[in-house]
């Protein structure tokens, strides 16, 4: 036994060896015939002409060699895939429709697996990620629970916690750089240790130094891509000073491959081109200016629930140490940095991956169909062998060896397919989903494909196997193994078609959803008019002081009016969906008292007294500001109709007083203004969540920069582009417009996630109804082609073509009927789980179910109708002879 | 005359029985003994010494033959003696068998 198997591992390591000892042996054995040969008086080259006749071709005697070695069990199994891959030839339309079903399958699941991944489990491009964690602040005053702090409470976290090893701040900004051709990019202000808690190099000089901190030293550190763009990448930059509105030395520049990772509510842009360190000492600032982003690293071996606890006594202690901090009710919420930059992309991505796993559950329905089908086939062929003594062992290792070639091919194919079908999605793809551009078929996507692969085989190459260990010789043998279709194929098959209509049913329905979601998004009225209208911003200063006169604001307006094509023009400290820093604080109402703990907060903006016009919102009440609400006089507002509606129901805002907050000299101060006007309430973050109310404070009572200029214009608002450059490089060569956009273009962005999400849905449902048809006739047809007998029998027995048709059609419309009975329930499961992703209609909207449940018939109808009718053409003379 | 399907072991096994033998030296034995009745051809000798190295019944080594040429020498090994002894008795039975058969009246 052991001497065998050190034969068969021989055979395994040493085949090289063998069969040099093989050459040899024959080669010594020829010259032996010829010696005896020659011994017998013959020539030497006679005697060698007979042997080689004796001997037969060398080559030929190695052949039949090699086919003795067949010890290994490798050899074996080569030898099944040869004879699969054989069988699989001689059935070509049975393979390529198998292999291309598969490839389908797997190639939409490795491309959506790939988005899966590099966007929601690919760890952040930072050392030890997971020990990376944001700190959330929620206070009675931040009308959410996911607020910024100030930077007095950055100092008290620093002070008391146990937990962290190093916090850090950022807040996003912009800054201009002058020179050539001025540019406004957006700069994120950050504590100096940023970089050290994120775990990030500088890829050339350094990142920051404590002491470069509250303007000890201006430095400016820049992303790789902004160094080459704007500096061609010139290494000699580095210690000096760049040009821009705040002078500072570049002291280094980051990796390529750097980027930030928050969410978009933290309003931290992912094209921060540049960081700085934070200009002025945060930790002295006012202790209720809340505007900090807090990312920390926790100690090695603590975990995130530690972590948190540590802050809640963290909190309590601020809490008993500050009364206004205790008034907030101040509280910290931690939450992993990875996790929560994708919070939003979750639930969409979720959805897309659980619909790739059905389409690729119907593509496996299609595929054990199909093989079930030729395992019938082949019942009595594989009876003959192992009547003639195949083992059952090595008839099981056939047949999973058919099932793993096929998994092989499909699984190679599917791989090719998902390429292609990722490198379409990354076209396709929204903003959001950048992370997934510098993304590939990683091999965590390689090593999803070969397990589904490897699942599909044993799945399929079963499904056969389990039927034959039920195989009963004889009665195969005598009835052609027609007789095991009966029970077997038909019940089998009732289910598989089943299943296919459940799972497509599932598919249509929430491609439906997803279609109408994003019809509804459309359909938004966002509180403006999107179309004909140019933004750009421009920076005028500090955040916090602009340096213009505000005249010449007016001024500038002014001339932007006359440009030939524009119709009216305004200017905003914030615009609507737009991804900057928002600008939201409590209100006090005047002679209301405020409602307990629920203190209201709005959105505040300042805004020139054309903006309205010129966004197209329109007034329900009062009037727009005008040229007279400049700085010293009255102090006016304008608010929306749900802060109207909140405030004063059933009253008219108009006359009321509100006290809130303007910037005066650099900083905030209460003012009690008078609403002159009422607006309807704008979308300022999302199209489809109303937020928060809104406050309009006059720009010149409560000037910000940078200002969004809007511009209404008749001709297409990216012509007018180069005449207002030039307009604004003759006003002052130092100011540069940035994000110069047509407003649909935010539109655009806010849809895009819902249409990438409907584009999908569609495709997915789309494919599942081919396949669901596709796999109703094979599984029909086959059926069909075995009743023709009982079809024949039936039809001499008096029924007619008409009575078969209807039968076939019948037994599909009940299998179809029950499909959808099951898809109805399943779907109604499974959208439990979608309430994120709809919008303006209800997960269990009747129009999409109304859709699936008529398509799915339709597609049962179509899949049966060729099969019904073969059944109809049958001969009852011809089938029942050939019984 | 062809050698019966299955009995070329046996006869290699046979051939070994006195002395260890290359390759060639097996195949004239055969046709020695046999008076010319068996042809082994080289294209089912030695996909029959290697099924039967591999059964662990003959051991193959290197040795130098009467003419000095490097060639294969068999022995027949423990295992292979006791497998010839069963072929042996397997043939006497067979052959008895068949001329039973073959040699009854009517």
């Amino acid at each position: 036994m052991f001497q065998r198997l050190g034969h068969v591992l021989a055979n395994l390591f040493h085949r090289r060896r063998l069969e040099d000892d093989l050459d040899e042996e024959l080669r010594s054995s020829f010259e032996i015939v010829v010696d005896g040969f020659v011994a017998q008086g013959i020539p030497l080259a006679e005697a060698r002409r007979i042997a080689r006749f004796e001997f037969g071709g060398l080559e030929q005697v190695k052949e039949n060699v090699r086919d003795t070695l067949v010890g290994s069990a490798l050899q074996t199994s080569m030898q099944d895939v040869r004879y699969a891959w054989r069988g699989l030839r001689r059935r070509r339309s049975f393979a390529l429709i198998s292999v291309g079903t598969l490839a389908l399958g797997i190639g939409v699941n490795a491309a959506v697996f790939s988005v899966f991944y590099a966007v929601l489990l690919q760890p952040l491009p930072y050392r030890d990620p997971e020990q990376l964690t944001l700190i959330l602040g929620s206070f009675r005053d931040a009308g959410t629970a996911r607020a910024p702090v100030s930077g007095p409470i950055v100092r008290e976290i620093e002070r008391r916690n146990n937990s962290l090893i190093g916090v850090a701040g950022i807040w996003v900004g912009t800054e201009t750089f002058t020179g050539e051709s001025p540019e406004q990019v957006k700069v994120a202000q950050v504590t100096p240790n940023f970089f050290d808690v994120l775990g990030v190099r500088a890829a050339q000089g350094r990142t920051f130094t404590k002491d470069e901190q509250a303007g000890g030293r201006p430095a400016i550190v820049l992303t790789d891509g902004f160094f080459r763009r704007r500096f061609a990448a010139n290494a000699n930059l580095i210690g000096t000073g760049l040009a821009t509105r705040g002078a500072a030395t570049l002291v280094g520049v980051l990796p390529a491959d750097f980027q930030l990772h928050f969410a978009p509510d933290a309003h931290v842009p992912a094209d921060v081109q540049a960081f700085i360190p934070f200009p002025y000492n945060i930790y002295s600032g006012p202790r209720d200016l809340y505007f900090i982003r807090l990312v920390a690293r926790l100690k090695p071996g603590v975990s995130i629930v530690q972590a948190q606890r540590d802050l809640d006594r963290v909190a309590a202690e601020i809490r008993g140490a500050s009364t206004d901090y205790n008034a907030q009710n101040l509280r910290f919420a931690l939450t992993g940095m990875q996790s929560d930059a994708v919070r939003d992309l979750r639930p969409a991505l979720s959805a897309l991956f659980a619909g790739a796993s059905v389409l690729l559950l119907i593509c496996c329905v299609n595929v054990t169909s199909l093989l079930l089908a030729r395992a019938t086939e082949r019942r009595k062929e594989i009876a003959l062998r192992l009547a003639i003594g195949a083992s059952r062992s090595r008839i099981v290792r056939q047949l999973l060896a058919e099932g793993s070639v096929l998994c092989l091919l499909g699984g190679g194919c599917g791989m090719g397919l998902g390429w292609a079908g990722f490198r379409a999605l990354r076209a396709i793809r929204p903003e959001r989903l950048a992370r997934i551009d510098d993304a590939g078929l990683d091999w965590p996507v390689l090593a999803f494909v070969v397990a589904v692969s490897l699942g599909a085989a044993l799945l399929f190459g079963l499904a056969p196997v389990l039927e034959t260990f039920r195989l009963d010789l004889t009665e195969s043998l005598r009835t052609g193994g027609r007789g095991w279709i009966g029970g077997l194929h038909r019940r089998t098959g009732g289910a598989l078609v089943v299943g296919e209509i459940t799972f497509a049913f599932v598919l249509v329905t929430g491609a439906a959803l997803a279609a109408r979601t994003l019809s509804k998004i459309e359909q938004v009225s966002p509180g403006f008019e999107p179309r004909h209208r140019l933004t750009f911003q421009i920076a005028f200063g500090s955040p916090l002081s602009p340096e213009v006169p505000l005249n010449s604001i007016g001024d500038w307006e002014a001339q932007l009016a006359a440009l030939p094509g524009v119709e009216r023009v305004g200017a905003t400290s914030h615009l609507p969906l737009d991804d900057f820093p928002n600008w939201y604080s409590p209100y006090r109402p005047e002679g209301i008292a405020p409602h307990g703990a629920a203190q209201r907060v709005a959105d505040h903006r300042c805004v020139t007294p054309g903006y309205f016009a010129a966004m197209g919102t329109r007034l329900l009440e009062g009037r727009y500001f005008d040229a007279q609400d400049r700085a010293g006089a009255r102090p006016v507002l304008i608010v929306d109709d749900l802060l109207a509606r909140f405030t004063w129901p059933g009253q008219s805002a108009l006359g009321k007083k509100i006290e809130v907050e303007h910037v005066i000299d650099g900083g905030f101060a209460p003012v009690s203004s008078v609403v002159v006007g009422v607006v309807e309430h704008v979308r300022n973050h999302s199209l489809t969540t109303q937020v928060r109310e809104e406050i309009y404070i006059p720009f010149e009572q409560s000037p910000r920069s940078p200002l969004t200029y809007v511009l209404r214009t008749r001709v297409e608002p990216l012509s007018l582009v180069p005449a207002i450059r030039e307009m604004l490089r003759r006003r002052d060569p130092g100011l540069a417009m940035a994000k110069v956009r047509p407003m649909t273009e935010y539109v655009a962005r806010q849809i895009a996630p819902a249409g990438f999400t409907a584009v999908l849905a569609a495709i997915f449902s789309a494919l599942a109804l081919v396949l669901a048809a596709a796999g109703i006739y094979g599984v029909l047809n086959y059926q069909v082609s075995r009743r023709l007998p009982e079809m024949g029998i039936r039809m001499a027995l008096g029924a007619g073509a008409r009575d078969v048709f209807r039968l076939v059609l019948g037994q599909a419309l009940g299998l179809a009927a029950l499909g959808a009975l099951l898809g109805t329930g399943a779907t109604v499961i499974a959208t439990r789980w979608l309430g994120a992703l709809v919008y303006g209609v209800s997960p269990r909207d009747p129009m999409s179910y109304a859709l699936a449940l008529l398509l799915l018939p339709a597609v049962a109808l179509l899949g049966c109708l060729r099969p019904a009718a073969r059944a109809a053409a049958a001969d009852p003379a011809t089938t029942i002879r050939a019984e | 005359m062809d050698i019966l399907h299955g009995t070329l072991d046996l006869l290699i096994l046979r051939a070994l029985e006195l002395a260890p033998m290359h390759g060639i030296g097996i195949a004239d034995r055969i046709h020695q003994v046999t008076h010319g009745t068996f042809v082994v051809k080289a294209g089912s000798l030695f996909p029959a010494l290697r099924r039967l190295e591999q059964k662990g019944w003959i051991d193959g080594k290197w040795a130098p033959s009467e003419n000095n040429r490097r060639a294969r020498y068999y022995t027949l090994s423990r295992a292979g003696r006791a497998q010839l002894a069963a072929e042996k008795r397997n043939w006497r039975l067979m052959t008895s068998a068949m001329n039973w058969m073959l040699e009854s009246e009517g």
